[in-house]
């Protein structure tokens, strides 16, 4: 199995786009200084020349060029000397370049904060989830489904004849061996469907926030070729890759769903039932990391200024991505009721409770190693 | 001393054999959910440690814990058995050195504390809780 996530590749998209943010930022800053600088002016004569600036972007790519007439301030007693004229050059791009730099020290921060946000459900290795599930399944649950007949011993009612003093205990263990060694088995077959739910999750919110970042990086990279193209015209139209986010909270809903099928109750021969309904939520998920399963939002967040991203990143990581994520832990927790839910259906604490109800019946009583008779 | 309605040769053979087959198998058992569970304590631990996930591990502790108690008793039913068949016997020191000399089946280590936040590995590695995330609402990057 693959996982369809790449934490190297999601933190160099957040990298990417903690930079970028800081660029468009810094290209936003240095626009509104350019058209602050001097008001209530008259343009600057052309015969003094065009006024020629670079933002200080280090990336090539992205640093903008300016070629105007920028407007100079001419109220009463201006000194329209060549050497003051240059001199509120010199202090226009000066001002220009504090403001710029100021983008990035804006920006500064945001990756390793939107890490922090997503640590919950990057950090778990699905994989390696999937590999223990799968791994339980076929070594445990399975094992202890097949495990033995009654009488497997074949003592052939001998041991009701003993008479020593832990004879007794013997026949409980042997006689309740098969059921009580079957019920390690569906109860362990219990604890894998829950792990895969929470698997699913995991794995659902870790595409989500991938594709987002992706889409926030090209969407922000788009928006500064925007800048350059444009000569340092603040653009108007927002960029080409309108960020993508997806519905986590629907794929929470599908996968509480899933549970809605299993029931939890005493003692159960539901076995094959279980096992066949892990098996799909762990395909399920294979399919989640190898394709676009995960359903997107019905309506994309036009986004354009530093501000509108930031709010977008911080939006679809935290409250789509994070919150629904504790959200569907909390309900594999607590279990949930619906259409094609079936009674009692499975949940963690109802799980927990279920053993607890079992109490002492739970193992077996212990056997010491004695004399029978 | 009860009657004995199985040839103790064979009630020995089923101690020396069949009984410490069962408990081999058992301890394989318990040993892959040891290393299962381990596998997702580690796993749920860097999910920070949602309470469905430890209430998950909370059952998975306690079946590995009955199941890890069980092969004990196997061990010791395989013993019981011999003790049985040989007391039958009447051979008594010569049969106690026999059984004596049944290997147990490995047990599995001890589990404790699967459902605390964090992961012990086997290695002495530790595994922290990632912490719940703060609501960036309100925080303004660069200040």
């Amino acid at each position: 199995m693959t996982s369809g996530f790449d934490q190297g590749a999601f933190d160099d998209a957040l990298d990417r786009i903690e930079t970028c943010l800081g660029y468009l930022k810094g290209n936003e800053l240095a626009w509104q200084t350019f058209h602050e600088y001097g008001l209530g002016t008259i343009e600057m004569p052309p015969a003094l020349g065009e006024f020629s600036y670079s933002t200080p972007c280090p990336d090539g790519r992205f640093k903008v060029e300016y070629w105007k007439y920028p407007s100079i301030d001419t109220q009463a007693g201006w000194d329209s000397s060549p050497e003051n004229i240059k001199a509120q050059v010199d202090g226009l791009k000066q001002a220009m370049d504090t403001a710029w730099r100021f983008g990035p020290s804006w920006a500064n921060g945001v990756a390793g904060q939107m890490r922090d946000v997503c640590a919950q459900f990057t950090e778990p290795f699905v994989p390696t989830m999937t590999g223990a599930i799968e791994m339980m399944q076929a070594r445990v649950v399975s094992q202890l489904e097949l495990s033995v007949n009654d009488d497997w011993l074949e003592l052939g009612g001998a041991a009701a004849d003993w008479d020593g003093r832990f004879a007794n205990n013997f026949r409980i263990f042997y006689d309740n061996y098969n059921d009580v060694v079957s019920r390690f088995g569906v109860f362990t077959g219990w604890i894998n469907l829950g792990f895969s739910l929470a698997a699913r999750l995991i794995a659902g919110a870790q595409q989500g926030a991938g594709k987002t970042a992706d889409s926030l990086r090209k969407n922000l990279e788009s928006q500064l070729d925007h800048w350059v193209h444009d000569g340092g015209d603040q653009p108007n139209e927002p960029g080409e890759w309108p960020p993508w986010v997806g519905d986590m909270a629907s794929l929470v809903g599908s996968t509480l769903d899933l549970a809605g099928k299993i029931p939890i109750v005493g003692e159960v021969n539901e076995l094959r039932g279980l096992y066949s309904q892990t098996t799909a939520v762990m395909q399920d998920i294979d399919d989640l990391t190898g394709s676009n399963l995960m359903p997107d939002k019905k309506a994309f967040a036009q986004v354009q200024r530093a501000d509108e991203i930031y709010e977008c990143l911080q939006t679809s990581m935290y409250d789509e991505y994070y919150l629904n994520y504790r959200a569907g832990m909390d309900q594999i927790d607590a279990g949930g009721a619906g259409e094609g839910y079936v009674e009692n259906s499975f949940s963690a604490q109802g799980l927990l409770g279920l053993m607890d109800d079992v109490g002492s019946q739970f193992g077996l009583r212990p056997v010491p190693a004695t004399n029978l008779n | 001393m009860g009657e004995l309605r199985i040839d103790p040769q064979q009630l020995r053979t089923r101690g020396t054999v069949n009984v410490p087959d069962q408990a081999e198998r058992m301890a394989r058992v318990a040993q892959d959910l040891f290393d299962g569970l381990g596998s997702l304590n580690s796993m749920s631990a860097l999910a920070g440690d949602p309470t469905a996930l430890r209430n998950l591990l909370q059952v998975g502790s306690d079946v590995y814990d009955e199941l890890r108690k069980t092969v004990g008793s196997l061990n010791n039913i395989g013993v019981a058995l011999v003790m049985t068949a040989d007391d039958f016997h009447g051979t008594d020191e010569q049969a106690e050195k026999k059984y004596e000399h049944l290997t147990p089946a490995p047990l599995p280590p001890d589990y404790r504390d699967l459902e605390t936040p964090g992961a012990n590995s086997e290695d002495g590695g530790h595994v922290p809780s990632t912490p719940d995330a703060v609501d960036p609402d309100g925080y303004h990057p660069g200040r």
